[in-house]
């Protein structure tokens, strides 16, 4: 089953890049994210849309959309549940481990 | 994890952080289960408007004014008084929630506030009947099975040294797991002894019955630095688990980690 999820219209700042390291406050807006999903596993996970507003919106997500990816393949070989982690905010939140898990029983 | 298990997941962005509900077991997706957590999140929300510091007219901005006395606080403000009385007491003061602010000190309950309110809004989905709950605030998770013969939750720990990655997998029925550290903000932890910035560890996993005592436990504990493993053994009924800044992992003994993305060199 292929699902195209909307993510929420957050600021995609961070997504990718620990907050210590990358303060700037970037653009925002909803990004689209295409899910396999097989049962109750996310198989693959495809940006499909980005924001991009302005070229800082481009910088960040040419970062963003690869990062995304390997999180999910993450999430998934890991079998988890939830994810447990220093504070996510909901800035950081599109990023999370967590943010893969919700979208693949939303 | 069972494929055809009933689940149903809602996310919704309170207090600057995101709350995920997990519910498992027939029913996970009936009418019963929304209404639950949907009493979750506006109970989130209602915490939200009386403690949140960025809202000028919540309780506890009020407070910091001096438009309004502690004592004519509302019911929850004098709950929350109560616990960070005995979370300074039960931790030596490594928690605190006045903090050091230029001269003085400022009155922020917000590292006892999220812990607490997931715990508690959580009632809402101990009640109900043969359905598994798993709540998630902001990386801060409680958890619950009604179902007799529920397999556990699995919460896997992110690792603060790899963003997006896991340090391992905990398996839990019931009870919480909060996690204390600087990854995902940058550092917002202080010492509230002395307004310093803790930097001996990365981040300090605390597992145990209850989300309000995990998270204030973690919190104190990443402030306590290199021993924060050997100090929280002296916390009975919790288990704890740190990631040192050079990269050693020390837990407690009887902490069970599963399924290891990176062995740790314990």
């Amino acid at each position: 089953m292929r699902r195209i999820v909307t993510a929420f219209a957050t600021t995609v700042t961070a997504i990718g890049l620990p907050l210590s390291q990358h303060t700037s406050t970037g653009g925002s807006g909803p990004v689209q994210v295409a899910l396999t999903v097989a049962g109750a596993t996310i198989t693959a996970a495809d940006a499909v849309q980005v924001a991009s507003g302005n070229q800082n919106d481009h910088e960040i997500n040419a970062v963003a959309v690869p990062i995304l990816d390997q999180e999910v393949v993450a999430a998934q070989s890991a079998q988890v549940d939830t994810v447990s982690g220093a504070t996510v905010t909901s800035d950081g939140y599109l990023a999370s481990l967590q943010s893969a898990i919700d979208q693949a029983h939303l | 994890m069972s494929a055809e298990l009933p689940r149903a997941g809602f996310v919704e962005q309170i207090m600057g952080l995101p709350v995920s509900v997990h519910v498992r077991g027939e029913g996970a997706r009936g009418a019963d289960v929304a209404a639950a957590v949907e009493q979750v999140f506006a109970e989130l929300r209602e915490v939200d408007a009386l403690f949140s510091t960025y809202k000028p007219d919540s309780e506890v901005s009020r407070i910091n004014a001096g438009t309004l006395a502690p004592a004519d606080a509302g019911p929850l403000l004098h709950e929350v008084f109560a616990l960070s009385v005995i979370a300074r007491e039960r931790t030596g003061g490594l928690f605190d929630v006045n903090l050091p602010a230029g001269d003085g000190r400022t009155y922020d309950p917000s590292g006892l506030v999220k812990g607490w309110a997931a715990d508690r809004a959580a009632r809402h989905l101990v009640a109900l009947d043969d359905l598994d709950f798993c709540l998630n605030a902001g990386g801060d998770v409680v958890m619950g099975c009604g179902r007799a013969d529920a397999e556990p939750w699995r919460a896997g720990i992110e690792d603060p040294r790899e963003g997006g990655t896991l340090l391992g997998v905990l398996e839990r029925r019931d009870g919480a797991v909060a996690t204390s550290g600087t990854a995902a903000r940058g550092a917002h932890l202080v010492d509230p002894r002395d307004g310093s910035l803790p930097h001996a560890l990365l981040s300090v996993t605390v597992v145990g019955p209850s989300l309000t005592w995990a998270d204030v436990l973690a919190t104190a504990a990443f402030v306590r630095g290199e021993d924060a493993v050997d100090w929280l053994r002296g916390q009975v009924g919790y288990e704890a688990l740190a990631v040192h800044a050079d990269g050693r992992v020390s837990r407690t003994p009887s902490l069970l980690v599963h399924d290891l993305v990176k062995a740790p060199p314990s």
